[in-house]
């Protein structure tokens, strides 16, 4: 399998050993399958569900893409085998978004012909396990954002998200603008440095990540690599 | 906003001077002449200008992702996922192609 050289932050490569059991899905669940599929997704739900946000253009589509990426991840339930379910299912996430680009805007893509063997290959040999995983940017800061002390992200919320200036934050919190400052550099720092512990750092990751991810349709790289090569398995 | 008036007079800033009013260019809390020295800077240099990019992009993130999830909307995802891993809800035909 080849990996680009940006992807130096390789959580693991899941093949499954049944390989040949794997190219039919069942459809209705077992007891089994049922219960891993529980355990493994809703511990989870959370953070697709934040990441589908912060991939999508309204709420509602972020609910829809983690619905279609369930449905996808229980189809191909009996091909993983249980290690990293957050980054299975986040790779599946991210495959199902950017599939759904391609179809909203056909048109961003050059080669049309091209474009349809992809989707094909997706559809028919979807194998999210058999993907080269990548921490996905969004999904580490929203993480590490969680992680911080109430009185670190209670800044950052005021600013980023409310939109607040430091004074209003500051007047809103009752503590000086230089107090503002400091909790922001420091509650911002170790969300970078989350982002560095991950390999995500080097700038290529961050703008091609970014835009790959974001904007789902120019892609080429990675994700395409990874179909062709699930399409070259299930010829086996 | 006296709090950076030690950098008012025009001059180049060096890249701890840059990472050190960042944070504050990127929220829009400099005034302009720095911030014209330090989009300057950033426009120049190989260390700075991939950090602001990052940092630029985790706003961009907790500004679009970070705010907090709705009850009823985890609640409806995991009654969906109970449906689905029980095979009431299979792969719909639009989702195959
Ligand atoms: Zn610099």
């Amino acid at each position: 399998m080849r990996t680009s050289p940006v992807m130096n932050c390789v959580v693991a490569l899941m093949e499954s050993p049944r390989k040949t059991e794997a190219d039919t899905p069942t459809e209705a669940g077992s007891n089994a399958s049922t219960d891993a599929f529980n355990s493994y997704v809703l511990p989870e739900l959370p953070v697709l569900y934040r990441t589908a946000r912060s991939l999508s253009r309204s709420d509602a589509d972020a609910e829809d893409l983690v619905q279609d990426t369930l449905l996808r991840a229980f189809r191909a339930i009996d091909r993983f085998d249980g290690r990293y379910p957050r980054a299975w299912l986040l790779t599946i996430l991210r495959n199902t978004n950017i599939n759904r680009a391609r179809k909203k805007k056909p048109d961003l893509l050059n080669d049309p012909e091209a474009t349809f063997e992809r989707s094909q290959d997706f559809a028919e040999h979807t194998g999210p396990e058999e993907i080269v995983l990548e921490p996905i940017f969004e999904t580490v800061v929203l993480d590490a954002f969680d992680q911080l002390p109430e009185k670190f992200s209670s800044v950052v919320r005021m600013v980023d998200l409310e939109g607040k200036s430091y004074g209003d934050t500051a007047a809103a919190l009752g503590i000086p603008v230089g107090t503002v400052m400091s909790r922001l550099h420091r509650a911002r720092k170790r969300i970078r440095d989350e982002i560095s512990a991950q390999g995500l750092d080097s700038t290529e990751a961050v703008l091609a990540g970014g835009g790959d991810v974001l904007f789902g349709a120019n892609d080429d790289s990675g994700d395409g690599d990874a179909n062709r090569n699930n399409n070259n398995r299930g010829g086996l | 906003m006296g709090l950076f008036s030690i950098f008012k007079r025009e001059k180049n800033l060096n890249c701890n001077e840059v990472l050190e009013v960042l944070q504050s260019y990127l929220d829009g809390e400099t005034d302009e002449t720095v911030a014209r020295q330090v989009s300057g800077h950033l426009s120049l240099c190989v260390n700075c200008e991939p950090e602001s990019v990052i940092y630029q992009r985790i706003k961009t993130t907790i500004a679009v992702g970070g705010s907090d999830i709705d009850e009823t909307v985890l609640s409806r995802l995991e009654v969906f996922t109970q449906r689905v891993s029980t095979g009431q809800i299979v792969v719909p035909t639009d989702l195959e192609g």
